[in-house]
């Protein structure tokens, strides 16, 4: 089970919108039932993090964050979307 | 999927050539008209403000720049969308700095959403793909009346 924590600033609009996008994406390759999506405000990422295999967000990284990081904005715009989607499916790809 | 809740639309929160001189006078005179109309707290001002210097929320499309300002539930009254078009763009800080210049934004959608309403975020989804829709968008901001605008979002929701 890969945990993938889904972070913004309060963590209840963007982060949720974003995880909505993500799931689609996951359950779309194959990957349904390999992962949890938690979303959070990006404060409360940096404490769970230690918990986290990826943390994706709409705010810029913040210190304290050991695991791989991925920007969140693609899946808000489009612009620069296939690329965020390759990172998130290599991630599962090597990790799930 | 969520149910999305188009009825946060409301046409007395649509404003057509908008003016401010930046985003700071935006957010003065959107208080001013948000607490009158008693959508909002005497906080919401503060909040808002203190909330885009520190999670900016310009979002660069590809045909548009569009803002979605927001602050936590506890600042809200009554749940809801407001949507601006300003008279001339207005440039906030781009979302997680994806992009090195301020985004001029022709676009403003306020979102006063309440908590754990995920009715209210699924607008929030369905909107970001209006956006990254060229077509959506134009028909969108060729609109003049605030029913026009409405109908124009709402149906694609």
């Amino acid at each position: 089970m890969v945990n993938i924590l889904l972070a913004c600033g309060s963590g209840i609009a963007t982060s949720t919108a974003v995880a909505a996008k993500v799931k689609d994406l996951l359950d779309g390759n194959g990957f349904a039932g390999k992962f949890q999506i938690t979303t959070c405000s990006i404060a409360d990422a940096v404490g769970k993090s230690a918990g986290a295999d990826l943390v994706i967000a709409t705010t810029v990284k913040p210190g304290g964050i050991d695991c791989p990081f991925i920007s969140g904005i693609p899946f808000l715009t489009g612009m620069g979307k296939a690329n965020a989607e390759k990172q998130v499916l290599d991630f599962m790809a090597a990790n799930a | 999927m969520s149910q999305v809740d188009t009825s946060l639309f409301r046409p007395e929160l649509v404003f057509f050539d908008f003016e401010a001189t930046d985003e700071w006078d935006f957010f003065a005179k959107m208080s001013d008209t948000l607490k009158e109309k008693g959508y909002v707290r005497d906080s919401w001002h503060d909040a808002i403000c203190a909330r885009e210097k520190s999670f900016p929320t310009g979002l660069q499309f590809e045909k548009i720049g569009v803002a979605i300002p927001h602050v936590d539930p506890e600042n809200i009254v009554k749940p809801y969308i407001a949507i601006i078009k300003p008279k001339a763009p207005i440039d906030f800080a781009p979302m997680a700095d994806m992009v090195d210049h301020p985004v001029h934004t022709e676009l403003i959608i306020n979102l006063g959403l309440l908590a754990h309403a995920e009715d209210q975020v699924a607008v929030l989804q369905a909107m970001m793909g209006i956006f990254m829709d060229e077509e959506a968008t134009a028909e969108i901001m060729s609109q003049d009346t605030p029913e026009g605008i409405i109908d124009a979002i709402a149906k694609r929701c």
